[in-house]
């Protein structure tokens, strides 16, 4: 080693422990946020600390392969002195097991560390029991704070409210303009924000259900992909989902826009698409009764799959999966399949069934109020 | 025994019923992981998260407490009502075992 190594060596030795580094990320993903604190850890940079959510603070160190997990043990307002004692064992528990508590965020959940062992229990949470536990605490904190967000909403509302009251009350004009625009922004703001904080709830109580692998080979990007398109025809569908297969990728579901693939060696098969409407139609071409129900407003009636399954397994086709309760897709070895449906309706506009009927019933009605609202303002020139 | 107690544990999960095994003398958490590996000899290996969570349910549950330890650290022991179900769980076993051991060992069974 030669003078400058040596140097360099030395000054990098007294940095350790002290040296710090602030970094700003936004992380929504636990499971990619430990991967990410794992790998800096590789470069010799500890986690000491993480502020709103985002500002992490890293300490220099000895590159290491450490380890890090969370959990949250929250006492509800009025804690008896048992679950006092209870998360007293938690943090007594993982200390003694070896796991260090770093820190935790302003949301309370804490944030583990521990060197990574050859062969050992490397996650904190290692059976589906516990880790499900684990997942429904998270959930439940998240839920819980989409729900408050839609509570000051209906605060800031119910005060908008009283101010007109109190201005016909008073017989006097005080209108505050700026407050009714603050009223709209806020609501608007705290609706998209709660329905945000759902679905991360929903995201991540599938995430932490999971085991590390099975997190690591469900976003593997080899394996898993989606697409987004619009596809408006049965015909359209068939082409789509074929070449997608030529490339090796199977269809595992879809959203009206969103069509996620697994990778996996296709055959020669060919889809199809099932509506309601379209099995109405051949029920009545059958002379059996269509499905109908009153009750049913918005088209959450999915007795009509049932049947369709059942025709569709008939004439030989695979059930690949359900587009909540509007359509089903359907996945068949090519010139072994008869046709589900008679093939004039192959090119009709399929995208009723994608967005429902409720969703139809609300475009037809934003179109019919535009065009009534036009009409008016043009007549009251 | 409460009855909900019988309903929440038995059946009984497999790391349950073995953490119960394991404080049927004061042990502390390192020692039970120890225990329940050293048993199963490998087969079930009890996560830090795994084991504070299952140790805070059957604590909180009456089914275990925590007792002083000579070094210091907090053991638990199993209770009475905890005892009780552990052997309830293993009559339980005991049958199913009976029932899939006659089953399979008809010859020419069918299944279905």
């Amino acid at each position: 080693m030669n003078e400058d190594d040596m140097r360099k060596e030395e000054i990098n030795q007294r940095k350790i422990g002290r040296e710090k580094k602030r970094k700003i990320k936004i992380m929504v993903s636990y499971q990619k946020e430990r991967g990410w604190l794992e790998e800096m850890a590789l470069q010799g940079w500890f986690l000491e600390n993480i502020s709103l959510g985002i500002v992490y603070t890293f300490v220099k160190g000895e590159p290491k392969r450490m380890l890090y997990d969370i959990d949250r043990f929250s006492l509800p307002k009025k804690p008896t002195l048992e679950e006092i004692r209870h998360k007293e064992m938690f943090l007594e528990m993982a200390q003694e097991l070896g796991w260090r508590e770093v820190t935790h965020g302003e949301d309370m959940t804490y944030y583990f560390a521990r060197e990574y062992e050859e062969g050992g229990v490397n996650e904190l949470h290692n059976d589906p029991e516990s880790r499900r536990f684990l997942a429904a605490k998270f959930r439940r904190f998240l839920s819980n704070y989409a729900k408050q967000q839609v509570f000051w909403a209906a605060v800031i509302v119910l005060v908008n409210i009283f101010e007109k009251l109190a201005q016909i009350w008073t017989r006097e004009d005080f209108s505050l303009a700026w407050f009714d625009w603050f009223t709209l922004i806020y609501v608007i703001i705290c609706n998209f924000f709660a329905v945000y904080l759902w679905k991360l709830g929903i995201r991540t109580e599938k995430e932490l259900s999971m085991s590390r692998q099975e997190w690591e080979d469900s976003v593997n990007p080899d394996n898993h992909k989606t697409v987004r398109k619009l596809i408006w025809t049965n015909r359209g569908l068939n082409k789509f989902l074929r070449s997608q297969e030529e490339q090796g990728w199977l269809l595992t579901s879809v959203t009206p826009t969103k069509y996620s693939f697994e990778k996996n060696p296709g055959g020669n098969q060919i889809y199809t698409m099932d509506s309601k409407s379209l099995t109405n139609r051949r029920r009545k071409s059958a002379n059996q009764g269509k499905f109908e129900d009153g009750k049913d407003w918005t088209g959450i009636n999915n007795d009509w799959e049932i049947a369709s399954v059942h025709d569709a397994e008939e004439k030989g086709w695979n059930f690949v999966c359900a587009l909540e309760n509007r359509a089903i897709i359907y996945r068949g070895e090519a010139g072994e399949v008869q046709p589900l449906n008679d093939a004039k309706y192959d090119n009709s506009l399929r995208w009723i069934s994608l967005i429902g009927e409720y969703g139809f019933y609300l475009l037809c009605c934003g179109i019919l109020g535009g065009i009534v609202g036009v009409i008016v303002s043009f007549l009251s020139n | 025994m409460e009855e909900n107690l019988q309903k929440k544990y038995i059946p009984m999960t497999e790391t349950t019923y073995y953490t119960l095994l394991s404080v049927t003398v004061p042990r502390h958490g390192y020692a039970i992981m120890q225990y329940v590996s050293g048993l199963t000899k490998g087969r079930i290996v009890l996560g830090t998260g795994t084991l504070y969570t299952m140790v805070g349910r059957l604590v909180a549950d009456g089914i275990i407490v925590t007792v002083p330890n000579d070094e210091g650290k907090k053991a638990y022991q199993i209770t009475d009502t905890g005892l009780e179900l552990l052997e309830l769980e293993t009559a339980r076993l005991k049958k199913q075992l009976a029932d899939g051991e006659s089953v399979l060992g008809q010859e020419g069974t069918e299944y279905e």
